[in-house]
């Protein structure tokens, strides 16, 4: 997949992961790897954006097998913004596929 | 390459974020090769997978708004440098503000040594002044001696002189009291009047600073958004005002202090003129009396 692609839409998963259900850093990692084959270092990054934007919160929670988990959590506006991109995606991936579909009485 | 070796490697090109924040993004990425190697994947493989640490700490770096190329080394190297350059610069402003400043405060420093010895001159010029009035009155005062002399020819030339002495030594001791007083007073409503206009323009002078200061603040919270305009236009001219009052009343001390001098030397110069002439006029006259 076009890595270009997978930067766009790689705000919108993660968001969409964390909405769903508070996740902590690799367990969030596997589960955005499920949808899209990305580079897991480049989640971290994102993760502390969108935190330092004040779309996630983070808490500490205890693991029965290892040290403390940094937990993520979406906040208000967190879900605002998940809600715009998502809208943005819809209408966007609608007008290509729509284009797409014209260029089907050229051929 | 080992986790250790991964992680000390990132962190030199995380150099430039806080160390709280370092910390934080450390502690992850170790967590996650933690949990990798807990599933059974070899650490070589878990480290392999974030690709080049060189362009994971860029994406970090960008997730920061940072330029990814403040986290290379070589780069790293010259940011101090450039600090260092703009400290420099700065440091310059600062030491031309400083020239400038030094300047202007020795300036200041000349006016005010100058108006004092302007003050100093118009009350040798107002002394010298009494003195030749003192003078035209001592020279009515021997012509009253001399014909009191035609009267008291008989007591003696001896007797004569004696009064002569007494009465200018008390017509001196007058002359020093009247001249010492006229001085005292002029030197002292001069420096009221001064002290008054210095008090004044220092108190618009920090009405000024502190408008400005006033000025300054709320450019910045109108900048930011804030519905300021009218409070900047008030702080502005309240600035302009007080500056140029400030300006007014140092104005004011310096063109008296001026006015003065000219005044003083004019006098001055016809005060000895007159002196002079007086004097030599005198003398033989004195001199021929003596002598008689």
């Amino acid at each position: 997949m076009n890595p270009q692609f997978k930067k766009g839409v790689l705000e919108l998963i993660v968001l969409e992961c964390v909405r769903r259900r508070d996740r902590y850093g690799y367990e969030l990692v596997e589960e955005v790897s499920r949808v899209i084959d990305v580079n897991e270092g480049t989640i971290y990054p994102l993760l502390k954006r969108l935190t330092n934007e004040h779309y996630f919160e983070t808490y500490l929670r205890e693991s029965s097998e290892g040290p403390p988990r940094k937990y993520y959590h979406l906040t208000a506006a967190g879900i605002l913004y998940r809600d715009s991109l998502a809208a943005e995606w819809e209408e966007f991936q609608q007008q290509v596929s729509r284009f797409l579909e014209e260029g089907r009485k050229y051929e | 390459m080992s986790k250790e070796a991964f992680l000390n490697e990132l962190q030199k090109h995380l150099e430039i974020l806080e160390d709280d924040e370092q910390r934080d993004i450390l502690e992850e990425y170790a967590q996650h090769i933690d949990i990798k190697m807990q599933n059974g994947q070899s650490e070589e493989d878990a480290i392999r997978d974030f690709g080049p640490v060189k362009e994971l700490a860029a994406e970090i770096l960008e997730a920061y708004h940072v330029k990814p190329e403040f986290g290379e080394e070589k780069r790293r190297k010259r940011l101090p440098v450039s600090g260092g350059a703009a400290l420099e610069k700065g440091g310059m402003g600062l030491q031309s503000l400083g020239g400038f400043l030094k300047e202007k405060t020795a300036a200041l420093f000349r006016g005010a040594g100058n108006l004092f010895r302007k003050a100093g001159r118009s009350m040798k010029n107002l002394g010298l002044r009494i003195k030749e009035s003192m003078s035209g009155r001592k020279k009515g005062r021997p012509d009253a001696e001399t014909g009191g002399e035609s009267r008291m020819e008989m007591t003696g030339n001896l007797r004569m002189a004696e009064g002569r002495s007494l009465g200018k030594g008390i017509s001196g001791a007058c002359r020093t009291a009247a001249r010492g007083l006229r001085a005292g007073a002029r030197w002292c409503l001069r420096l009221c009047w001064n002290f008054f206009w210095v008090l004044f323009g220092a108190g618009a002078g920090c009405l000024g600073l502190f408008a400005l200061f006033g000025f300054g603040t709320v450019l910045i919270l109108l900048l930011q958004g804030y519905p300021l305009a009218g409070a900047v236009l008030i702080c502005l001219g309240a600035f302009l005002a007080s500056g140029s009052l400030a300006g007014i009343c140092f104005g004011m001390l310096r063109g008296r202090g001026r006015r003065v001098q000219a005044a003083a030397e004019k006098v001055l110069e016809k005060e000895l003129e007159k002196e002079l002439e007086k004097e030599l006029e005198k003398e033989p006259g004195m001199d021929e009396e003596v002598l008689s």
